[in-house]
């Protein structure tokens, strides 16, 4: 009977219909969630019977399209933890399932989700507004690699930068090149403890009998670190210019000689000139590198005529102990903790999360979304490589819903739901002139 | 999507020209404030994955010329270090007088030899010999005055050394504050350019002390280069890194090797000789040469007066026990160190005027030297004047004895050790001495003047200069200001459209 077919398909229509405005009316009121996917509505016709010579009225059904893949507005935000990805791609999250030991205990599931408004929590973890805590690669211990095979929840805990000692110094002086006089210049030491010491580099200039020539060119250096638990004598004899072995460039380093307790770097041309000397400054020995230059050319320690001996620059890579200042995420995904002693130590770094058919994740609360077998499986990649999105740190990304396209599918899902309406009381109307036929 | 966009946007714009009308406000707020230099904030334009994303400010960034800054710091160490001569000179030379005045040294040994002239006229008249020991007193307390005005400056300027050094010391801990809050600041990606106004404006206060270079470090943070290899670090756990420690100077005490007097040290190093320039360098110099080869040469000159007169005969001068210094037998090892503090006029003579007529003592003379001599014995003759004209042509003039000059007077071996040279080198008499001595010395003080106001124009001029380049321009501020205000109308604008979009959407919904 078609008629009551009408009636049917109309009433599944009517369903359909408010389906999808109850998918407009859950979209406009998360048009302000952060992270939050608009779910669109397709109709799919079911049919009862069709052939070339019949067809009977079916029905409809509404099925919710969902648009995980469609970027949402990507907003400015003021707090420099909050991230957005442009692209493709979800943070790896984990839920807080309990406490023990006052330390929180994570779902063994693995969650994901595009809401980066992320802040640093009480116990240095970083938690989004719905409470899932980011996910990252922790670094190796000592390296500043990513250990790609763990993910863990990123916690920031190292609260002290240890102190590094000085295992490198660089020199950038001119030593003058007709100088009679001692010259002396200072360089900090770290020790392993963190406590500075102040080396002293003496430079003398080793007069040639005879008449005088223009320029020594070589000069003894010496090194002093009066804290030393046992003062070592260090003296190396630098050689410039025509008195190298061979003779370079005028006013250039050319070669060492007379090395006492410092161990000369080889002195090819074009070779770093390099001395290297061991100090035991109560925390056992620790080797330096004192890095003068290159030989054979005008950088780091030179001769040249000058009015006083006066240094460029001097470099030293030690560092004092340090404390927390601050957590920067970089561009690439690393999560580094700044120090108050101007260095920063890499944590971690934050992989994005990507799936063969991102639209057939689990939904769930709180905009994070799971795995499913449709879904394909999470496949997890550096930021900005094999498909995932470009990290931008400082920002958010909002819901992808538009309300102007929102409000269209609102008019026009009320037109359809009053055309259903008009199918249902004609039919009702024609139903009514059938059964007043018999009277 | 779609107008939240265009409002996200236009709300970064808001943002941006709210900030930069901050630092503009910042700017004309501060045109006058010592140090500061005006910031910019520039604007970058941002998007994400292709999508726009409004405009970001990053950090105010400031425009200045380092090696400018470098020169002027230079310059205010040499004004400063002049300055710091200029004043301890100017005290010692109020005390020694100027030579227009008439109250110089050399002034009182002519005035001297006025009255040795006037008793030569009546020899036997002991009110005239006793004007001559009154002249002789005068002369005495000038040397003792000089001398006490340059150890006076000595020690003020031993003093200024350690108060220089606590103020190095202070500054170079302001400078390590600054510079830890300088990275940790840049660390977490804030503005420094206020506090690296603060540390150039600590860092310039430091080269009047000891002129330091900055060299900057990427991190922020920066490594101090004196001249001469000198490398400052900063301190890390509000340490002293200089030290020095207090002490008394006298004419005898000296620095170096045996000395008394202290050096600066960084660590346990000693830095002392490698001190150029700047107020603490030249607080050394005075201290340990120009004060000192001052006192020498005050010291060498009484030493020739009394010498010389004892030479002739007459003991008219001695120390404070009676005693007289070998004037020939070095500055350090004849003992005349001092000598001109402590010189007075020999007490067996003051209770009989008359000797300075008679002589105090026989002169067995020989070459080289002085003639002999036999004093005039009591109740000798009244009217005797050889003591009085070997006093006159000998002891106060050119020469020892007739045809036989007197030896060059010390120019070297000077000093407490040793080791200082005079550039007073011509003069014969110890009247003309002490006469170059006090204009030489004078000279000092003007040259000093001079050099400070030299250093001084050219820091100004500097000063003016780095104004004009990194100092805050009303004029361009202004300016700003009304590209500013025309830009938030323009966001403000495109915020009150999509409002009205807004409002079109919502009325099409019936």
């Amino acid at each position: 009977m078609s008629l009551f077919g009408a009636m049917t398909a109309a009433i599944s229509g009517l369903g359909a219909q408010s389906r999808a405005l109850g998918n407009v009316s859950n979209n406009l009121a998360n048009s302000q969630t952060v992270g939050y996917k608009r779910i669109d509505t397709s109709f799919v016709e079911l049919v009862t019977q069709s052939s070339r010579t019949s067809n009977t009225p079916g029905s409809v059904m509404a099925r919710p399209d969902y648009t995980n893949t469609v970027q949402g507005t990507v907003e400015q935000s003021d707090n420099p933890m909050s991230m957005a990805i442009g692209g493709q791609g979800f943070f790896p999250v984990a839920a807080q399932r309990g406490t023990v030991d006052g330390m929180p205990k994570f779902d063994d599931r693995q969650f994901y989700t595009r809401a980066g408004d992320f802040q640093m929590n009480r116990d240095g973890f970083l938690v989004n507004s719905s409470g899932y805590f980011l996910q990252g690669w922790p670094t190796t211990a000592g390296g500043t690699e990513p250990d790609r095979t763990t993910m863990a929840p990123v916690r920031v805990s190292q609260q002290v930068f240890n102190p590094v000692p000085t295992s490198q110094i660089a020199l950038a002086a001119n030593l003058p090149a007709d100088g009679v006089e001692p010259v002396n210049t200072q360089v900090r030491l770290y020790d392993a403890l963190g406590t500075s010491h102040v080396a002293n580099l003496a430079f003398s200039p080793v007069t040639i009998p005879g008449p005088p020539v223009s320029g020594t060119s070589e000069w003894d250096m010496t090194i002093t670190v009066p804290d030393e638990a046992v003062p070592v004598p260090r003296s190396v004899r630098l050689q410039f210019g025509a008195m190298g072995t061979p003779a370079v460039a005028a006013g250039t380093l050319g070669s060492f000689a007379g090395a006492t307790n410092v161990v000369p770097g080889s002195t090819n041309l074009a070779d770093p000139a390099v001395l290297t000397f061991d100090t035991d400054l109560g925390e056992g020995l620790q080797t330096i590198q004192l890095n003068i230059g290159e030989i054979g050319a005008a950088r780091g320690l030179t001769q040249f005529a000058a009015k006083e001996f006066s240094v460029r620059n001097v470099t030293q890579n030690g560092v004092p102990p340090g404390s927390y200042s601050g957590l920067q995420i970089g561009d690439n995904g690393n999560v580094s903790i700044n120090y108050d002693n101007g260095q920063s130590r890499v944590v971690g770094r934050l992989p994005l999360v990507t799936f063969s058919d991102p639209d057939a994740l689990q939904r769930l609360d709180g905009q994070a979304f799971m795995r499913t077998l449709e879904s394909g499986e999470a496949r997890v990649t550096d930021v900005g490589t094999d498909g995932a999105g470009r990290l931008v740190v400082g920002s958010l990304e909002k819901s992808n819903v538009d309300i102007a396209s929102e409000f269209t599918k609102l008019i026009v899902a009320q037109r359809a739901y009053t055309a259903n309406t008009k199918v249902i009381t004609t039919a009702d109307e024609l139903l009514q002139d059938t059964i007043n036929m018999k009277r | 999507m779609g107008l939240d966009l265009a409002i996200g946007i236009a709300r970064s714009g808001l943002a941006a020209t709210q900030r930069a009308l901050a630092q503009a406000s910042q700017n004309i707020a501060n045109a006058q404030t010592e140090g500061y230099t005006r910031k910019r904030i520039d604007a970058q334009a941002q998007d994400a994955g292709g999508q726009p994303q409004g405009v970001r400010s990053p950090a105010a960034r400031r425009d200045v010329d380092l090696a400018l800054l470098a020169e002027r710091d230079a310059r205010g160490a040499a004004a400063a270090a002049a300055g710091v001569r200029e004043t301890l000179l100017a005290g010692i030379e109020a005390i020694q007088g100027r030579p227009e005045d008439g109250a110089t040294l050399g002034n009182a040994l002519g005035k001297l030899r006025e009255t040795f002239t006037a008793l030569r006229a009546a020899p036997a008249d002991p009110e005239l010999a006793r004007a001559v020991l009154r002249r002789a007193e005068d002369t005495a307390r000038q040397f003792q005055d000089s001398a006490g005005a340059i150890q006076t400056a000595r020690q003020q300027a031993q003093q200024g050394i350690v108060d220089e050094v606590k103020l190095a010391n202070d500054g170079l801990r302001h400078i390590a504050e600054l510079s830890g809050l300088i990275q940790s600041t840049m660390a977490s990606g804030g503005s420094a350019a206020d506090l690296e106004d603060k540390r150039d404006i600590a860092i310039a206060r430091l080269a009047g002390t000891v002129p330091v270079r900055a060299l900057r470090q990427a991190d922020g943070g920066v490594v101090l280069v004196g001249r001469n290899g000198l490398s400052l670090p900063l301190p890390t756990r509000d340490e002293d890194m200089l030290s020095t420690i207090p002490a008394q100077t006298g004419p005898s005490s000296y620095y170096g090797a045996g000395g008394s007097l202290p050096g600066v040290m960084l660590g346990r190093q000693d830095i002392t000789q490698q001190l150029t320039g700047g107020k603490l360098a030249e607080y050394i110099t005075l201290r340990d040469r120009v004060l000192p080869r001052m006192q020498a040469e005050l010291d060498v000159a009484a030493v020739e007066l009394a010498g010389r007169l004892d030479a002739q005969g007459l003991r008219l001068f001695t120390d404070a026990g009676g005693q007289l210094p070998d004037r020939l037998g070095g500055y350090v090892a004849g003992g005349q160190a001092g000598f001109a503090l402590t010189i007075r006029v020999n007490p067996s003579i003051a209770p009989n005027a008359l000797a300075v007529r008679d002589g105090t003592h026989a002169v067995a003379g020989g070459p080289g030297g002085p003639t002999g001599f036999t004093p005039n014995p009591p109740g000798g003759p009244a009217g005797f004047t050889a003591m009085i004209d070997r006093v006159l042509d000998h002891a106060l003039g050119d020469s020892a004895a007739p045809g036989t000059p007197w030896g060059t007077i010390a120019s070297a071996g000077l000093g407490p050790d040793g080791t200082l040279i005079s550039s007073l080198t011509t003069a014969r008499s110890v009247e003309d001495y002490a006469t170059q001595l006090v204009r030489a010395q004078t000279e000092a003080r003007a040259e000093a003047t001079s050099a400070r106001a030299t250093a001084t124009a050219m820091q100004t001029g500097i000063a003016s200069r780095i104004d004009r380049q990194s100092g805050v321009d009303p004029d361009a501020e202004m300016a700003a200001m009304v590209q500013l205000q025309n830009a938030y109308a323009a966001n403000a604008r495109v915020l009150s459209t999509a409002q009205a979009m807004w409002d079109a959407l919502l009325g099409a919904i019936r």
